[in-house]
């Protein structure tokens, strides 16, 4: 009898697929992160709401460290840390936590592919390019998309990337951006020199569309009437 | 942040739909949440992000809308009384200077109290504010429309005119418009008379300066405080406010005296016996223009765009930014979030549109190889290949299993904030989760689960796989780890665990560290048939075993796939056995499936069991010849 490997696997191998191919190398961080990296790197200030204790999970610990919010900060703990230098291209896969109260379509666990490629001369319509292009491979050439002006601290110019569901309604499925000057400073990169294109989609939306889950929570559910369909 | 569609009208000429506009504006950076039509008008909800509190009026997004289609801005200020020689007196002293960059005030003379007009009152309501009396109710009519937050006092209870804004000093104490008392620190900001405090700067008026149906004379205030003083005083006193919100978002450093001049046309066109005083505008510092410098050419290498100066000057006027030799002076609304050329760079690619800059790719190249992220992708193909199933479970596990299992909860990796008490403390093995895994499928024929996941210990995590089964002896797994080429002790599970969750049958398990595990360099699978999920009910399964004496060509999966097609009941269809043996006739092989049904809006009764499988049982006789094993 065969078994299974869980649809987030599944999603996350044909994504990195799509990512590899452009060269993207694939790393991993710690899910438990400093305050510092998962915050203060980002170009999040200390007075910024999205530091606000509800939303984040805290470590019961002298040194303030949170199960990470997003992968972004893992990934910029990695470039100063292995001292990484441009260009390069880099994707970060990985479990986030948000602390909020679970529903459909809420998790308290979810995952992360971040992406950033570092060069001389990479700009907006590469980013759009990269993840139109990933869109497109995981969900079909068919998916018809929009990019819209938004505001994530730790990029500029920022953007949101829509993609229109089955009743014609636009979704939000992702934020990028071109890395903030601070941000590349954090990094140890001269933003004089450097561009870099970065984003930071949650896959569960995705995978729920692609395989037509409707409750998020199925995923770390456990149910084998789920897992043994995949 | 509510805004009447109508009152939009006022300042510009839209000329499209509420619901275009919503669609445009979005495009353009200001998401539209809802549109409610109330009466003759529309209340469009914006989400406008914490870096534009220039939007957080009726101006302030009438401004994105003229720049949006290219229109001009009307001024909808009416009439102003003259300013006369009065004899009552202000005297401003901003005492801490960082706590306000300016502060604008009048004396109003011959002031009525009474109710707003409807018109007045209708408006604000529409945006959920509730109206009080004429004066407090223009107020915050000029905060909706004009951004700028303003307070109203009355004059006599602040005898002498007087303002010192200051910070509060530790035990000093307000109370505030709501009733309440309100202790201070030193982050707060409060205005006094040199007797006694009147105000908490822009989060709530003062009890003790407060308009009543008595006020003949007042003094409007429009000023800017600062924002990170009145974010904490907020946070600290656990009170956010229309005005507090505004400040700490930013307010334009150059409105005061427009909002002060805006709100006496309004008092003037209600009642044309008001006299008022000589405004009077303090600043503590120098307020200027932000001028920022910028390179066309890496603009360009920022967006992608080819455009040229002149084009970017044009794209810019819209926005009311200028350019000259390249330095772009920002306009005052803008000061706070806008510093950068990079800022520039976004707002010349909103105007010019993202959409139209286009797209791109970028060139193929070769990655590197990160062997341990393969690795753990090889070992769970397989894992899946020899019949184990991948689970996914929370990061935390359950305080009580954790102590039965012997486990030392101070030694333990700990949330403090935890919104339930099931994510308080983090998972220092797999193995609690792959036995809540076991718990959770009673039904299923035999489990067998595995999981790669990460475990916590105090300022540890590590990478780990367990693998879990409910089996007689625990073979399955002492031959999956041969497969995988590691070496370990395979445990049987504590009756006294199994008892504590319910569990009703044997259970092993084996867990490792990949730390421990010698890595090679290994390929994983990237490529899968297309599934498409269905729905599971909440009511339990049924489980069927079906078997087959059928010929030994048949293909048993594709059998299998098939049987899937038969009925919407049936949910997975499992092959567990599949043997040639000539005690089933010459040529013949066994096969045999657990077939899990369901119905999505009731419990299976034993009927509808029977229909399917006796559908599947007519099926492969029909189809492949193969008949139900006696």
């Amino acid at each position: 009898m065969k078994g299974n490997l869980h649809p987030l696997t599944k999603f996350m191998r044909l994504s990195l697929k799509y990512f590899k191919k452009y060269g993207f190398e694939i790393v991993e961080g710690d899910e438990i992160e400093s305050e510092w990296y998962n915050f203060d790197a980002l170009n999040v200030p200390a007075d910024h709401p999205a530091r606000d204790v509800q939303d984040t999970f805290w470590i019961d610990s002298q040194d303030k460290r949170v199960l990470r919010t997003h992968t972004t900060g893992s990934e910029l703990h990695y470039i100063k840390s292995s001292a990484l230098k441009p260009p390069f291209r880099l994707v970060m896969p990985g479990r986030c936590y948000r602390n909020e109260r679970t529903d459909m379509t809420h998790e308290h666990t979810f995952y992360q592919i971040d992406g950033i490629a570092v060069d001389k001369n990479i700009n907006l319509t590469n980013l759009v390019g990269i993840l139109s292009g990933w869109i497109k491979d995981v969900l079909g050439n068919n998916v018809k998309i929009r990019v819209r002006p938004h505001l994530f601290p730790f990029v500029e110019p920022g953007m949101e990337i829509d993609i229109m569901l089955a009743d014609g309604k636009w979704r939000e499925m992702l934020g990028a951006g071109m890395a903030h000057p601070v941000v590349l400073k954090n990094m140890g990169i001269d933003p004089e020199k450097w561009n870099a294109a970065m984003w930071g989609p949650g896959i569960d939306r995705f995978a729920m569309l692609k395989y037509n889950i409707s409750d998020i929570r199925r995923f770390q559910s456990q149910d084998l009437r789920f897992l043994k369909q995949f | 942040m509510k805004i009447s569609y109508n009152w939009l009208k006022e300042f510009v000429d839209i000329k499209v739909t509420p619901k275009k506009l919503a669609c445009d504006l979005s495009l353009f950076g200001h998401e539209v949440e809802e549109i409610k039509k109330t009466g003759n008008d529309f209340i469009l909800d914006f989400e406008i992000t914490p870096n534009r509190g220039d939007c957080l009026s009726v101006y302030g997004m009438a401004r994105e809308i003229a720049a949006l289609y290219n229109l001009k801005i009307k001024s909808n200020i009416t009439e102003l009384p003259k300013e006369e020689n009065i004899k009552r007196a202000i005297n401003i002293n901003i005492k801490n200077k960082n706590t306000a960059k300016r502060f604008s005030a009048v004396i109003v003379e011959n002031i009525n109290i009474t109710e707003s007009p409807k018109w007045i009152k209708d408006r604000l309501l529409a945006l959920g504010i509730r109206p009080i009396n004429n004066i407090v109710d223009i107020t915050n009519y000029i905060m909706m429309e004009l951004g700028q937050p303003m307070h109203a006092f009355d004059y006599e209870k602040i005898a002498g005119g007087n303002f010192i804004i200051r910070n509060a000093k530790s035990g000093e104490s307000v109370v505030t418009l709501d009733g309440k008392k309100r202790n201070l620190d030193k982050h707060a900001i409060v205005i006094e008379n040199g007797k006694k405090i009147f105000d908490l700067a822009e989060i709530m008026g003062g009890v003790n300066s407060q308009i009543d149906g008595k006020t003949k004379t007042i003094v409007l205030e429009a000023a800017i405080f600062n924002p990170v003083m009145i974010r904490r005083t907020c946070k600290s006193l656990n009170l956010q406010t229309d005005a507090s919100y505004r400040f700490e978002r930013g307010v334009d450093p150059y409105g005061t005296i427009y909002a002060i001049q805006k709100a006496i046309s309004l008092i003037y066109s209600l009642n044309s016996k008001i006299i008022i005083g000589k405004i009077t505008d303090v600043k503590s510092e120098n307020i200027t223009l932000n001028k920022i410098p910028i390179n066309i050419e890496k603009v360009n290498n920022l967006l992608g765009s080819k455009l040229t100066l002149n084009e970017t000057t044009k794209l810019l006027a819209k926005l009311n930014f200028e350019v000259n030799n390249n330095v772009v002076t920002v306009p005052s609304y803008r000061t706070a979030d806008t510093t950068l050329w990079q800022d520039i760079a976004e707002e010349i690619a909103r105007i010019y549109g993202y959409n139209k800059l286009g797209l791109k790719n970028i060139s193929s190249e070769k990655s590197k190889v990160n062997l341990r992220f393969n690795y753990k992708e090889y070992f769970k193909d397989v894992l899946a290949e020899n019949g184990f199933t991948e689970i996914y479970s929370y990061s935390f596990s359950d305080k009580k299993l954790l102590v039965n299992l012997g486990y030392k909860l101070s030694d333990i990796e700990k949330v403090v904030n935890g919104l339930s008490p099931e994510t308080e403390y983090l998972r220092p093995n797999l193995l609690p989760l792959l036995l809540s895994a076991i718990r959770k499928n009673p039904w299923a024929p035999e489990v067998k689960i595995f999981e790669i996941g990460k475990v916590f210990s105090k300022n540890k995590e590590k990478w780990q796989l367990g693998i879990a089964v409910t089996s007689k002896k625990g073979n399955e797994i002492i031959d999956i780890i041969k497969k995988l080429n590691i070496n370990g002790e395979v445990k049987k599970v504590d009756q006294s665990i199994l008892d504590y969750l319910k569990i009703r049958r044997p259970v092993y398990y084996f867990t490792m560290d990949f730390a421990d595990i010698k890595m090679q360099n290994k390929k994983y699978l990237d490529v899968f048939e297309p599934t498409y999920f269905h729905d599971i009910s909440e009511f339990p399964p049924t489980i069927r075993d079906l078997a087959f004496i059928a010929d030994k060509n048949a293909d048993a999966l594709e059998i299998k796939n098939n049987i899937l097609k038969i009925d919407k009941s049936i949910l997975i269809v499992e092959l567990f056995d599949e043997f040639i043996s000539d005690k089933f006739g010459k040529n013949k092989k066994n096969i045999a499936y657990h077939v899990w049904l369901e119905d999505l809006n009731k419990p299976m009764t034993e009927k509808d069991v029977n229909n399917i499988t006796d559908k599947i049982i007519m099926y492969l006789k029909n189809n492949y010849r193969a008949n139900l094993r006696s």
